[in-house]
């Protein structure tokens, strides 16, 4: 059994692989070259996907059955045209035209945030916040209109990068039960199958811009249990999202912008086997890199009622982010964790964060990391 | 219906793994870019927003004339004419 691990980027994505030894490893070099990588995904039946996204021509997704050639799908996720874009997203993802003139009213789906595989469906979480499906992979895409059209939309507030649902949950026990996290609208839940959703932020902390959901994680077979990033603060949840508790015990925290005191960050994974979830800190909002500059990744191993932090083998002068996407683990026992930084920079554990290696340096801007095996 | 050739840049031709001259059929270049896109449908997703307008961004010569500055799509083609996609440049 060999290990991938896909690193996309601000300029293209990497393909690593590996034995399962995982010691050395091997590049691909840089395909996709000039496009950002936002996120992979496999289904079932071991196809892959990748999102695409460039400034001047838009979202796409390409299929791999062999992750040494890709073949963009013709079709992708759009919005039909008469529909009414959000006009804070349009000003902050800069929709002028080449005269610089604001190109108000369209919601446009610019960048496919999210690929997530769920039985024979993929989902795709995109910016101007929406989701989609596919039920052909990827050749057609239907939206989701129970929460493309919620009655709650005209109030959706779009965070620092947009209005994005960048993340997407399933219980692998009930394909009826869908969890969305949207910038900076709040976690939307769907019990019957993406007809209706409704917002999950009861105990979270909420700021006058609204609940801004940074991350989920979950065991899909014990789903009802939910570790969330949010602005303000590490939460759990032990039913399904309807309430949150803070669970910041052992962590680093710090004071946001507005006085607000807690554990600031992005990524976030849970390990099934073991019941580990990994987290990396940050300094602040204002400032977005490892507390003190010491990359450390922090995890609990008894959901979230202590924290251990992890960085033997990472750097004492790290000013990177860590990115919502840009962290991965593997199915391996014990389990690999791999996290990319915004300065380029590859980390990989073989032994469930014990110890650290870089696996490269001196990439593009790493925006999103999957492992796969092989 | 004129022939001409439409040039792509390579950020586009190589994700869709096609030629970087296609040669099309229009009487403007709003009908050569339908062509295009009917030999290439993987081409409307990066051409057209989800209006049907063409993207903001990428800008459309015919020969040397930036045709948003002219009659935009409704240019009409001559013979031998070519129609060059390219997205805006900026930065340093």
């Amino acid at each position: 059994m060999s290990v991938c691990v896909l690193i996309g980027t601000a300029k293209g994505a990497l393909i690593l692989r590996s034995d399962s030894s995982r010691g050395r490893w091997e590049s691909s070099g840089l395909e996709l070259r000039g496009w950002l990588v936002t996120s992979f995904a496999r289904d079932a039946g071991g196809r892959y996907f990748a999102a695409v996204t460039h400034d001047v021509y838009g979202s796409a997704i390409l299929v791999s059955d062999d992750l040494k050639s890709w073949e963009q799908l013709d079709n992708a996720p759009r919005y039909g045209p008469n529909e009414t874009g959000n006009e804070t997203h349009l000003r902050i993802i800069g929709a002028m035209d080449p005269m610089g003139q604001y190109k108000a009213g369209g919601r446009y789906v610019d960048q496919i945030w999210k690929l997530h595989t769920a039985g024979d469906v993929l989902y795709a979480g995109v910016s101007e916040a929406g989701l989609f499906r596919s039920d052909d992979r990827g050749k057609t895409w239907q939206p989701i209109s129970g929460l493309n059209d919620h009655k709650s939309r005209d109030g959706w507030v779009a965070g620092f990068g947009g209005l994005c649902a960048h993340t997407v949950l399933t219980d692998a026990k009930n394909p009826d039960r869908i969890w969305v996290g949207i910038s900076a609208a709040g976690v939307f839940r769907s019990d019957d199958g993406g007809r209706t959703f409704e917002p999950k932020n009861d105990g979270v902390n909420s700021a006058d811009e609204g609940f801004c959901i940074h991350s989920l994680a979950h065991d899909p077979e014990h789903a009802d249990v939910i570790f969330r990033r949010d602005h303000r603060g590490v939460y759990r949840s032990n039913d399904a999202g309807d309430s949150w508790q803070v669970i910041e015990n052992g962590l680093p925290t710090s004071e946001l912008s507005d006085g607000h005191r807690c554990c600031f960050g992005f990524a976030c994974e849970m390990d099934a086997a073991s019941q580990s979830v990994f987290i990396v800190p940050l300094e602040s909002d204002g400032f977005r890199y490892p507390h003190d500059a010491k990359l450390s990744v922090y995890r609990t191993r008894d959901a979230g009622a202590s924290w251990q932090s992890l960085r033997n083998g990472l750097p004492d002068d790290c000013y990177a982010n860590v990115l919502r996407g840009a962290m991965a683990l593997d199915e391996l026992d014990p389990c690999g964790v791999y996290f990319g930084t915004t300065s380029g920079s590859l980390y990989a554990s073989a032994d469930c964060g014990e110890t650290w290696n870089r696996l490269a340096s001196d990439l593009p801007k790493i925006l999103c990391v999957e492992s796969f095996q092989e | 219906m004129t022939r001409v050739t439409v040039r792509l840049p390579p950020v586009l031709t190589q994700i869709l793994s096609c030629d970087r001259r296609i040669d099309v059929c229009g009487h403007t270049v709003g009908d050569a870019l339908r062509d295009l896109v009917n030999q290439q449908p993987g081409l409307a997703l990066h051409l057209f927003d989800d209006t049907g307008s063409l993207r903001r961004l990428v800008l459309c010569f015919c020969n040397q004339d930036d045709v948003r500055g002219e009659d935009g799509l409704a240019r009409v083609l001559q013979p031998g004419d070519t129609i060059t996609l390219v997205n805006s440049v900026a930065g340093g």
